[in-house]
C-alpha cells in the first residue's frame, strides 16, 4: 500500500524531489501554468475597535498611523497611550519629566512645554536638621537651625541670622508657625526635660517666653497656626499630645495640661501636620491616622479619624476641597502620595474616596513626600530621589496632573516650601534653603507614554516630528526614541535613539525612522545652553504603518498516482494519490508548521483550505490530480539545518535547534 | 565508441533514451542472486524516495540487467523483494551486488539489446560487412568453412568482390618482394544445408550452419592451379549478436556506423511513445550536434529515422567507392 513520506521514512526530503513539509510529511506540489504557489502576506486590516486617535496631529490624509502629544498638562504616569479603558486626559498625559514645566506656558502665553528654572542655595549651611520654616505677614521667611533662627527679609532679599539662645530660646527649635507678623516656636532638648513656647516679634519687639511648664514631663513637639489657632503637640513619653491655644489672648501660663489635649496618640509616633481641611482642621501623625478637630462650643473636638492602613502620614495638604498627603510605609522606604475627600458621616468627619496618585520607589532612599505647600493652582511637595537629588513634585489642580518639578541638589528631606516674590523657597533638612532662580535648566525631558496603537502586532515605525515655537538662539530640542517598552523606567537608557535634533525654526518636519517594534516610546529633550532663553515645544508625533504579520500561502500539492521526482522518469504508484489527500484532508483547520523548501519559508499557521482534487488541464495532456490546500500563518525565521559542527560545544556553544 | 554490444546499449541509453536529468528510478542490489531460481532479492533503499520504495511492491515489474522480474511482495523495513524470476520473455541469469536494479522501466535493457541487434541486422543489404578469407585453389568447388556444425560465419558472406593470388606457393624463408597479386576469377556458389559429401580419405563429411542463411557457400577458382593461395574479399551480411559481450567487430560492424545503429535503436524504442518533454528535448540536442537540427514539425521518431538514414546513405556511398561492383561472366567474377 502506498505510504505518505514523512520524517519517520525519509531523511533527505529534498533530494527525493519533496517540496514541502507540513508537520511531518513531505509533498510534492503540482506548481505548473495555471496553478502557481503564492505566498503573500494577509490584508492589513486599517480600522481598529479602539479609537487611537485623539489629536489633530493623529488625523492624516497620508498613509499610516500617528501618534502625537500636544499637551501634557494632565500629566505623567500613563504608561500606555492607547488603551481601552482610557480616560479623557489620556491625551494629555505621559510618562515622566524632569526639568520641564508641562503644565502650562510661561508667562500667560498659549500652551506649549519650556524648561524650569534651576534653584540656588541661599548658602545658610545648616549646622543641624531641626530646620523648620514659616513665612510672616509681611513676607519674611523664618527658618530654624539648631538654637539659631535664619530670618529672610523679603524687602531686601538678605538672610540674618537671630540668636535666640540669649534671648530665651535655650533648647534646639522643634517647631515654628507664623501669626501675622510674629513667629511662635517651640523648643525642646535632646531628653525632652527641657522644652519652652516662645515667640519672637520683629521690629524690636524680641522674644518672648510663654510657657515652660511641658518641660518637667517631656517636651514640645510643634506648634501650627490654622483657623485661627495656634496648635502646639508635646510629648511627655506616655503620649504625644495636641492642644490648642488662643493666639488672640497670648495666654498659655496654664496651658498644654494633659486633660486639655484634644487628642493622644501614642508615644513612638508624632504629629506631622495640622491644616485647615475646610469643615475641620486635619491633624496627620506618624501613627497612621488623619484626626479631624471640629470647632465645638468655642473649642476644637476631635470630630472623626481616618486610618490610612500600614501608613505613616507625614505631610497633609487641602486644597478646593481635596486633602493630599504623603506618606511612608510602615517598614520600608517607599513614599507615597494620595488624594482624598472629605466627607461627613454620621456626624464625624473622614476621608473618602482616597485616591493612590503616585508611588516612589528608589532602592535605599526614603521617597516620602514632605512639606505640602499649597499655591493658587497646585499643591507642591518635596521627594527625595536620589542622594543629593530632592525634587518637588507638582500636583496641578484644573487637570488633576502630577509632574516633577524644581531641582535642588539637597541631601535630605524638605521640611519647608514657600514662595517669595514668585520664587520658590525650599528648605531642604541639614542642607540649605534652595531657591528658585531666573536661569533655565541646561537639560530637560519628558517620555511619553509607549504606544503600540492598541495592537500587540509589530509596526514599522517611519516618522518623527515636533513643533516648536521659533527656537530661540543657543536652545535645542532632540526627539528620541525606544522601542523597549522598559525604557520608560530608564529615561537615560542608551537604547534611546536620536531621530530628529531641532536648532532653530519651528520643526514640523517629519524626519524618517525605521524601527520595527509593537511599542515607541518618545523621548523630548529641550536643551539650553545659556540659560537665558528655553526652547518651546508645541507637540510630537511619530508615523507608523502597519505591517502584515499573517501569511497566507495557497499550494498546489500533486496527489496523482503518478511520481515525478527530479531526475527521475515519472513512476505510478498505485493508490498513492488518495492515500496523499486523505492524508491532506486531515489536517483541514488543525494547527500546522509548513516548511516550503524552495523558496526557503516556514509558516505557522492553520490549514485554512483543502480544495477538492483537481484534474489539470486536459488541453495539454496532463493527467496530474492536484489539491489546493491553503496555510494563513506568519512566518516563522528560517533556520539552518542541524550539522555535526552544530554540536554544542564546538560551533554554536549549546545554542542550535533540534527539531522543527 | 564502443568495444562491445553491451557498451552499444549503454551508449544508447545515455545518448538517447536516459537523459542524466531523467533516469528510471534506480537502486542497486545488496547482495548477489547467485542462482537463476533465487526468489528474492535485496535492495539499497536509500536510493529510493517512499514512493519510488512503494513502487517495488507487488505487481510492480523490476529490471535486473536485462532480467525482468515480476515483484510478489515487499518487505520496505528489511528492503527485500519476493520475486517471479525472468518475466516477459527474458532469462533468468546471476547477478552480482551493486548490479543496477530499475521499477518498471520504460525501456527495458532487453528491448534495447533486441533493438540494437536488429537495427545491426537490418542494414544489410543497404549496407554490408567485409571479410577477406584466406583459401587454397582447388581444382573442384571449396567449402566456405570446415565440416560440423556452425562454428564460423562463413554463412553470412553473399559474394566474392574480389580475389587475388600469386599464382605461387608460398615457400618457406622465400623472398616475396619480388611477386605481384593478380586478380584470380571466382564464383561463388550455394549448396543444400546440410551438404554432404565424400573427402579425399573417402570419409563423408557434413557441413551444417545453424544460423544464417539456409545454404552452404563455396568457391569455384578458374584459371589457377589447384594448391594456389587465394584471398578473397567477401560482401558479408552482418553477424547477429549472441550477447552483450560480443564485439563489434565480431558482428563486422565498423565503428562508423554505431551512430547509423543508435539513431535506428532510437527510433525503434520511441515510435508511438509519450516522451517527455525534457527527454525530446535531449535528444533534439543530441541531434543538432550531429548536425541534424530537428524541425519542429517533425515526431522525434520520424526525425531519428530520417538521420538515420542520412547516415546510411553516407556509410553507402563510402563503401562503395571503395568496394566496386566486380564484373561477372556467367557468376563468375571476373578481376578487373
Amino acid at each position: 500500500m502506498a505510504r505518505v513520506a514523512s520524517t519517520s521514512n525519509v531523511r533527505n526530503p529534498k533530494r527525493f524531489g519533496y517540496d514541502i513539509k507540513l508537520d511531518n510529511i513531505y509533498l510534492r506540489t503540482a506548481v505548473g501554468p495555471g496553478r502557481e504557489m503564492t505566498i503573500q502576506s494577509s490584508d492589513v486590516q486599517q480600522g481598529q475597535n479602539v479609537n487611537v486617535k485623539q489629536n489633530p496631529e493623529d488625523f492624516t490624509s497620508n498613509l499610516g498611523r500617528i501618534y502625537s502629544r500636544n499637551n501634557f498638562s494632565a500629566g505623567q504616569g500613563l504608561d500606555t497611550a492607547h488603551r481601552a479603558d482610557g480616560k479623557p486626559d489620556d491625551v494629555n498625559r505621559f510618562w515622566d519629566s524632569k526639568g520641564i514645566d508641562v503644565f502650562h506656558g510661561d508667562d500667560e502665553t498659549a500652551y506649549h512645554i519650556h524648561l524650569l528654572y534651576t534653584t540656588a542655595t541661599e548658602s545658610l549651611s545648616f549646622g543641624a536638621s531641626n530646620n523648620y520654616m514659616t513665612q510672616t505677614t509681611n513676607g519674611n521667611i523664618y527658618v530654624t537651625d539648631g538654637t539659631t533662627v535664619h530670618e529672610y527679609d523679603a524687602s531686601t532679599e538678605t538672610w540674618s541670622a537671630i540668636l535666640a539662645a540669649t534671648n530665651g530660646a535655650t533648647y534646639n527649635f522643634t517647631g515654628a508657625a507664623a501669626f501675622g507678623n510674629t513667629v511662635y516656636f517651640t523648643t525642646a532638648d535632646a531628653t525632652n526635660t527641657n522644652s519652652e513656647f516662645i515667640h519672637y516679634e520683629p521690629d524690636g519687639h524680641g522674644w518672648s517666653t510663654h510657657n515652660t511648664a511641658f518641660n518637667t514631663t517631656g517636651g514640645l513637639t510643634g506648634v501650627w497656626f490654622v483657623k485661627n489657632t495656634l496648635f502646639v503637640t508635646g510629648n511627655d513619653g506616655t503620649a504625644e499630645y495636641v492642644w490648642e491655644g488662643d493666639a488672640f489672648a497670648d495666654s498659655w501660663a496654664s496651658a498644654f495640661a494633659v486633660v486639655d489635649a484634644i487628642i493622644e496618640v501614642e508615644p513612638t509616633h508624632e504629629i506631622t501636620g495640622i491644616v485647615d481641611g475646610g469643615a475641620v482642621v486635619l491633624t496627620a501623625s506618624t501613627d497612621g491616622n488623619i484626626y479631624s478637630f471640629k470647632l465645638s462650643s468655642g473649642v476644637f473636638v476631635n470630630q472623626g479619624q481616618t486610618k490610612i492602613p500600614f501608613e505613616e502620614i507625614h505631610s497633609i495638604a487641602a486644597a478646593e476641597g481635596i486633602i493630599f498627603f504623603g506618606t511612608k510605609e510602615n517598614t520600608r522606604d517607599v513614599g507615597r502620595l494620595y488624594r482624598a475627600d472629605l466627607v461627613n458621616a454620621d456626624d464625624l468627619y473622614v476621608l473618602a474616596n482616597r485616591q493612590l496618585v503616585k508611588e516612589w520607589v528608589v532602592d535605599n532612599v526614603d521617597t516620602t513626600p514632605h512639606a505640602m505647600f499649597v499655591s493658587r493652582d497646585s499643591v507642591y511637595m518635596g521627594v527625595k530621589e536620589d542622594t543629593n537629588e530632592v525634587n518637588l513634585w507638582r500636583y496641578y489642580l484644573p487637570t488633576g496632573g502630577l509632574a516633577r518639578d524644581l531641582q535642588t541638589v539637597g541631601n535630605s528631606y524638605v521640611s519647608g516650601i514657600t514662595q517669595s516674590d514668585g520664587k520658590f523657597v525650599i528648605v531642604v533638612e541639614g542642607s540649605d534653603v534652595y531657591k528658585e532662580t531666573s536661569t533655565y535648566e541646561s537639560e530637560g525631558y519628558v517620555v511619553l507614554s509607549a504606544a503600540d496603537f492598541f495592537t500587540a502586532e509589530s509596526k514599522q515605525f517611519v516618522g518623527a516630528e515636533v513643533s516648536t515655537v521659533t527656537m530661540p538662539a543657543d536652545t535645542q530640542v532632540s526627539l528620541q526614541y525606544s522601542t523597549r517598552f522598559e525604557d520608560l523606567d530608564a529615561p537615560e537608557s542608551a537604547t534611546f535613539t536620536n531621530a530628529l535634533t531641532q536648532l532653530g525654526g519651528t520643526g514640523d518636519e517629519e524626519k524618517q525612522i525605521a524601527e520595527v517594534s509593537r511599542y515607541i516610546i518618545g523621548k523630548v529633550i529641550l536643551r539650553s545652553t545659556d540659560g537665558m532663553s528655553t526652547p518651546k515645544v508645541k507637540s510630537v508625533q511619530f508615523r507608523a504603518l502597519a505591517r502584515p504579520e499573517l501569511v497566507v500561502a495557497q499550494i498546489p500539492i500533486n496527489i496523482s498516482d503518478r511520481v515525478e521526482r527530479p531526475g527521475r522518469k515519472p513512476l505510478k504508484v498505485k493508490g498513492l494519490g488518495d492515500t496523499l489527500y486523505k492524508a491532506l484532508r486531515a489536517k483541514e483547520g488543525d494547527s500546522v508548521t509548513l516548511e516550503i523548501f524552495e523558496p526557503q519559508e516556514i509558516i505557522r499557521g492553520v490549514v485554512e483550505q483543502i480544495s477538492y482534487p483537481i484534474q489539470s488541464n486536459e488541453v495539454i495532456g496532463s493527467d496530474t490530480m492536484y489539491a489546493i490546500i491553503t496555510v494563513r500563518g506568519t512566518r516563522q525565521g528560517t533556520i539552518e539545518e542541524v550539522t555535526s559542527i552544530h554540536t554544542p560545544g564546538i560551533a554554536a556553544w549549546g545554542i542550535m535547534r533540534y527539531g522543527a | 565508441m564502443s568495444d562491445t554490444i553491451g557498451n552499444l546499449v549503454d551508449r544508447v541509453f545515455r545518448e538517447y533514451l536516459e537523459p542524466m536529468d531523467s533516469v528510471e528510478s534506480y537502486s542497486y542490489l545488496t547482495g548477489d542472486v547467485t542462482t537463476t531460481t533465487q526468489s528474492t532479492i535485496n535492495y539499497e533503499e536509500g536510493l529510493f524516495s517512499t514512493e519510488e520504495e512503494d513502487a517495488l511492491g507487488a505487481g510492480a515489474i523490476i529490471e535486473v540487467n536485462r532480467e525482468l522480474m515480476f515483484s510478489k511482495s515487499l518487505n520496505a523495513v528489511t528492503n527485500e523483494i519476493t520475486v517471479e524470476r525472468g518475466v516477459r520473455g527474458t532469462t533468468a541469469t546471476t547477478h552480482d551486488a551493486n548490479d543496477i536494479i530499475k521499477i518498471a522501466p520504460a525501456f527495458t535493457r532487453q528491448a534495447v539489446y533486441d533493438a540494437v541487434s536488429d537495427q545491426i541486422k537490418n542494414l544489410y543489404p543497404t549496407l554490408f560487412a567485409v571479410e577477406t578469407i584466406e583459401l587454397t585453389a582447388s581444382t573442384g568447388y571449396k567449402l566456405l568453412g570446415t565440416y560440423g556444425t556452425d562454428v564460423d560465419t562463413n554463412n553470412y558472406l553473399i559474394a566474392p568482390l574480389k580475389a587475388i593470388s600469386q599464382y605461387t606457393d608460398w615457400q618457406s624463408g622465400s623472398d616475396q618482394t619480388g611477386l605481384k597479386y593478380n586478380g584470380v576469377a571466382i564464383e561463388m556458389i550455394d549448396l543444400p544445408n546440410p551438404f554432404v559429401w565424400t573427402d579425399d580419405t573417402q570419409t563423408e563429411r557434413t557441413k551444417t550452419y545453424t544460423s544464417g542463411p539456409n545454404v552452404v557457400h563455396a568457391v569455384q577458382f578458374v584459371g589457377i592451379s589447384a594448391g594456389h593461395t587465394v584471398y578473397v574479399t567477401f560482401k558479408k551480411k552482418f553477424v547477429a549478436p549472441t550477447s552483450e559481450e560480443t564485439t563489434l567487430s565480431s558482428v563486422g560492424l565498423e565503428t562508423e556506423y554505431e551512430p547509423i545503429v543508435m539513431a535506428g535503436v532510437a527510433a525503434q524504442m520511441l515510435v508511438g511513445k509519450d516522451i517527455k518533454n525534457v527527454d525530446a528535448r535531449y535528444i533534439t540536442e543530441q541531434m543538432a550536434a550531429q548536425n541534424y537540427p530537428v524541425g519542429s514539425s517533425n515526431s522525434i521518431s520520424s526525425s531519428l529515422l530520417r538521420y538515420q538514414q542520412l547516415l546510411i546513405q553516407q556509410a553507402r556511398s563510402n563503401l562503395r567507392s571503395k568496394y566496386p561492383e566486380p564484373v561477372q561472366l556467367n557468376s563468375i567474377l571476373y578481376p578487373t
